[in-house]
């Protein structure tokens, strides 16, 4: 090999290599292939701004203020409805015959469970955090003796529609504006 | 739902999710694997209208990871092209554009309860819908199959098992598998037989689909090893699917089919299932009682719907109201009508309509024009209506009623519920109403009342309906067994009234059936008709019965004979063991040429024959006398050289028919013959000569085709005997007969014919026989004089 061919290859090297270029393509392929389907919030579809309701942040930030991290009264529901890990509260109402929980997680998601004693019949709200996103859960609850608690049966869903649904978030709005006033 | 979508949720019909040790949370959950719901859209405009926001193709799938809460932030809505973390923003497009009104799921069971067997059969005695109490009942199975069989339960883990596309597929953590020790479940206990594990199928109804899969079980044999048949006419409509082994279809008509289910392993072994399958009209749901027809302005109404359905259990039946009064309330989870009666609408007619639809579909209308009175024209006890949760009592039967609420209820307008009398047996204590109905057709009950210090009486009088004795449901399906087979039956008897039962069986002492309780088990030494009766008790007294009657027939016949026979000068030599209908043997025609007395490369051996009897076996008692018609084909080989094979046939049909009276007490016909060898194979690769060499050339092969061409051409290389005879029986074992033989050497292209007479002595004792005949005859066309001698010496015949 001439001393010239030797000079010709010493400036060859600041370029990419064919071999890189391959890899890259390689690289960029095998992304391509297991990340098929990319998730389209980065470019923001026509989406509708989520709408904050201030009433849940106050709501989160009394429970998580006035909550207790164990309550003996809820312990026949902890199962029923994921207690663990939660600030709680709880009342009840001896005219209506009501349980009413409130429960907030780490992370701001609030639940509100009714349990009427005399129909046998619970509702549950969750609220999550950030936007408010909201659902119910409604169903009976019936007592098992052998582990003491409390267990639903023929639950089933609700995005606000039902009155039953829209009556517990009125009247629990309600019941707080009179006796927290917010 | 786009067919895609459809295929995503399928597989989620058929997750169940176990839920072991602490309950599980769906939010980023700690636990190594977790579940989802999916659901989809209804509304195809809804679902048009969201793909367009958000630049995707298709209709979007939610996969929610707490179906708890449904749809939430966190979740992922899944277009064809694309997916959707949905996040505040994303969820409150889902809302502004009215998705959440259409979103439907997939029909999903979740049952939780502690790791403990007591407390998912506690749970599942509880609920009241069907999937749910099957998913408790069925996790409280699997924690019993864990506990009993692999020693441990896991904690804090958790486990998913799915049935898809005909897998089965088992997500657990490693940790969780590392904790159990592996034992085999023998819950059927192996015995070279499957047993069929299936219940007799519930009625069908005539004009709806109709599905049962049979099933059974064998220890030593794989599922799918097992062939399942089943015997008998099926109804119109109804087809046998054997792939699947379910019956299917929709009934056309109504009756009653009687069925035999078999299942049979690889061995052969098999199980039976007799029933009857039942074809029926559907009946529709019906109310047990009507409302109160009369309201009172200001007073609660209530109506607590209780239905009747002779063919579906009454929590399967749903109720939908049609048309409310205003202000009147529907509680589709305990079935109540409450009505606050309102102020405005005294002396009116309001109007209640209802509809009842059972699982099938099938519907009743109901509508009921309610009166609504003002407060001051009523009547304490005239508005008085006694409901009770019961419509018809069954004799027997005991029923409680906790009165508690309905005394309240009386309370509030002013009636103060003091006894309840009533006929049999009649007890109210501490508001609790216990009634067991002794006699038919009624059962009266009086309630008395304290109203304004005044005693009233009201009286109900409640149908009773005379409780039903027992019926087995099932059928012996195989009643023919051989002697030593061992077979069992399950009888299944069911009560019209639901009432518990108890199976007894009565058996003759030392007789060959065992009962343990749920199985008859038949083991017959000897052949004969043996009977067991079966009685299915219930709590009243009431007795079904039904009688197991097994005819044995005698076993395969298993023996070893050996047959001498001399003629022309030849002596044949065969041993066969005869096995049932078939028998195998060998055969020596020359015994100059066999075993031992030639070179080894011109050495023959004896043919291998397989022979069947072509009748079938005759059953235990026939009066049929014995016959037999056998025939069998023999092969021998052998290499001189491995270049070249040959060999020989043999075959023969060997029949005999007993007649007991007559002149004639036994026909024989008797024809074999062989062909010692010939060339089979010659591989002349490699040997250079063209097939005249083959025969006359110097080559390797030649010095051995020519003792082969030898002695294929020898007289006796090929040979036919044919006899036909008849025999009567004399005393002392002794025989006389005559008939017709014939012998045939094709390779000298001659025959000989002959008729004659013979004598024949036999004698049998333990098990051993012999049997000895001697002919003698002549024949024309220089066949001249002939003898023949035929030896029979068996063992082990019957």
């Amino acid at each position: 090999m001439s001393r010239k061919r030797r000079n010709r290859s010493l400036l060859l090297g600041e370029a990419i290599a064919v071999e890189d270029v391959l890899a890259m393509m390689a690289v960029i392929l095998v992304l391509r292939l297991v990340i098929m389907v990319p998730l389209v919030n980065i470019d923001r579809a026509k989406t509708v701004a989520a709408q904050a309701d201030p009433f849940w942040s106050r709501q989160a930030a009394w429970v998580l203020t006035n909550g207790r991290d164990n309550l003996e009264a809820l312990e026949a529901y902890r199962t029923a409805f994921s207690l663990d890990g939660r600030k709680l509260s709880a009342r009840q109402d001896p005219i209506e015959r009501k349980l009413i929980v409130e429960a907030v997680d780490a992370d701001s998601n609030i639940l509100v469970v009714e349990h009427a004693f005399d129909e046998g019949r619970f509702i549950a709200m969750n609220v999550q955090d950030r936007g408010h996103a909201m659902s119910f859960r409604l169903g009976r609850l019936l007592w098992s003796q052998v582990e003491e608690e409390w267990f639903s049966v023929g639950d089933s869903l609700d995005y606000g529609k039902r009155p039953e649904s829209r009556r517990l978030e009125n009247e629990f709005r309600a019941f707080t504006k009179e006796t927290r006033g917010y | 739902m786009s067919s895609r979508s459809r295929t995503w949720i399928l597989p989620s019909l058929l997750l169940l999710i176990l839920c072991l040790g602490k309950p599980v949370h769906g939010e980023n959950s700690r636990e190594a694997v977790n579940y989802y719901a999916l659901a989809s859209l209804e509304d195809k405009a809804v679902a048009a209208r969201l793909a367009a926001r958000f630049k995707a193709l298709g209709e979007p799938v939610f996969l929610i990871h707490n179906p708890d809460i449904g749809v939430a932030q966190g979740d992922i809505m899944r277009f064809r092209d694309r997916a959707v973390l949905i996040d505040a923003d994303v969820w409150q497009t889902l809302r502004t554009e009215g998705a959440f009104a259409g979103i439907t799921s997939a029909s999903l069971v979740k049952v939780q309860a502690r790791a403990t067997v007591e407390a998912w059969k506690t749970r599942g005695d509880l609920v009241k819908s069907e999937p749910e109490k099957k998913a408790y009942h069925l996790g409280a199975r699997l924690i019993q199959a864990l506990e009993e069989n692999f020693e441990s339960l896991p904690e804090n883990r958790q486990m998913v098992v799915v049935f898809e596309d005909n897998h089965l597929k088992l997500l657990a953590p490693a940790s969780l598998l590392a904790q159990l020790r592996m034992r085999d479940i023998r819950r059927v206990p192996p015995q070279g037989s499957p047993r069929i594990v299936s219940r007799p199928p519930d009625p069908a109804f005539s004009g709806h689909d109709f599905f049962w899969q049979a099933w059974a079980v064998d220890p030593a044999s794989p599922s799918q090893a097992l062939t399942y048949s089943i015997q008998g006419e099926l109804p119109e409509g109804i087809i046998w699917d054997k792939n699947s082994h379910a019956l299917k279809g929709t009934p056309k008509k109504t009756g009653t089919w009687p069925l035999v289910l078999s299942v049979r392993n690889e061995i052969g072994r098999r199980d039976t299932l007799g029933f009857t399958l039942m074809a029926r009209d559907n009946s529709p749901p019906r109310l047990a009682q009507s409302p109160e027809f009369r309201a009172v302005v200001g007073r609660p109404w209530r109506y607590e719907v209780d239905i009747v359905d002779a063919d579906h259990p009454g929590y399967s039946v749903g109720v939908k109201p049609l048309e409310m009064p205003e202000g009147m309330q529907f509680d589709s989870t305990k079935r109540i009508f409450t009505w606050e009666v309102p102020r405005g609408s005294p002396d009116s007619l309001q109007v209640l309509a209802l509809s009842l639809i059972d699982p099938l579909g099938d519907s009743t209308l109901y509508k009921f024009n309610l009166s609504v009175h003002p407060s001051d024209k009523w009547i304490l006890t005239e508005g008085l209506y006694l409901q009770l949760p019961w419509d018809t009592l069954r004799q027997g039967h005991v029923y409680h009623w906790d009165a508690d609420a309905s005394m309240r209820n009386w309370a509030e307008r002013g009636l103060h519920l003091e006894a309840v009398v009533g006929e049999d047996s009649t007890d109210f204590t501490e508001g609790i109403l216990t009634v067991k109905p002794g006699s038919t057709p009624a059962h009266r009950l009086t309630f008395f009342f304290i109203e304004d210090d005044k005693l009233v009486e009201r009286s109900i009088s409640l149908d009773v309906a005379p409780n039903r004795p027992p019926v087995f449901t099932s059928e012996v399906g195989i009643a023919h067994v051989r002697e030593k087979e061992f077979v069992n039956y399950r009888p299944v008897a069911n009560d019209p009234d639901g009432d518990s039962l108890i199976i007894e069986a009565w058996l003759p002492q030392d007789g060959p059936f065992n009962w343990d309780g749920e199985r008859l088990y038949l083991y017959a030494n000897g052949p004969g008709l043996y009977a067991a009766e079966l009685s299915a008790h219930d709590p009243s007294g009431n007795i079904g019965r039904q009688r197991v009657v097994y005819r044995v027939l005698p076993g395969n016949p298993r023996y070893l004979t050996t047959e001498h026979h001399w003629q022309a000068g030849m002596s044949l030599l065969k041993a066969y063991v005869a096995l049932g209908q078939g028998r195998v043997g060998i055969f020596v025609p020359d015994m100059r040429r066999q075993i031992g007395w030639r070179e080894w490369s011109e050495q023959e051996w004896p043919f291998v024959y397989f022979g069947s009897n072509l009748y079938p076996p005759l059953p235990s008692g026939s009066s049929r006398p014995p016959r037999a018609l056998w025939v069998d084909l023999g092969l021998t080989l052998r290499v001189p050289d491995f270049k070249l094979v040959t060999g020989g046939i043999y075959t023969r049909v060997q029949g005999h028919w007993q007649f007991p009276e007559g002149l004639v007490h036994r026909v024989e016909l008797d024809v074999q013959g062989f062909v010692h060898q010939a060339i089979v194979l010659a591989d002349t690769t490699g040997l250079n000569m063209d097939w005249e060499t083959l025969f006359t050339g110097d080559n390797r092969l030649h010095p051995h085709i020519q003792r082969i061409t030898r002695d294929a051409t020898a007289k006796e290389n090929m040979v036919f005997f044919s006899r036909l005879e008849a025999w009567r029986s004399l005393d002392y074992g002794f025989w006389a007969g005559m008939g017709l033989w014939r012998e045939d050497f094709p390779m000298r292209g001659t025959f000989n014919q002959r008729i004659g007479a013979g004598l024949r002595f036999e004698a049998r004792w333990a098990g051993f026989g012999v049997r000895n005949s001697l002919r003698g005859g002549w024949g024309p066309d220089g066949a001249g004089w002939g003898l023949q001698w035929n030896s029979e010496i068996d063992f082990g015949r019957n």
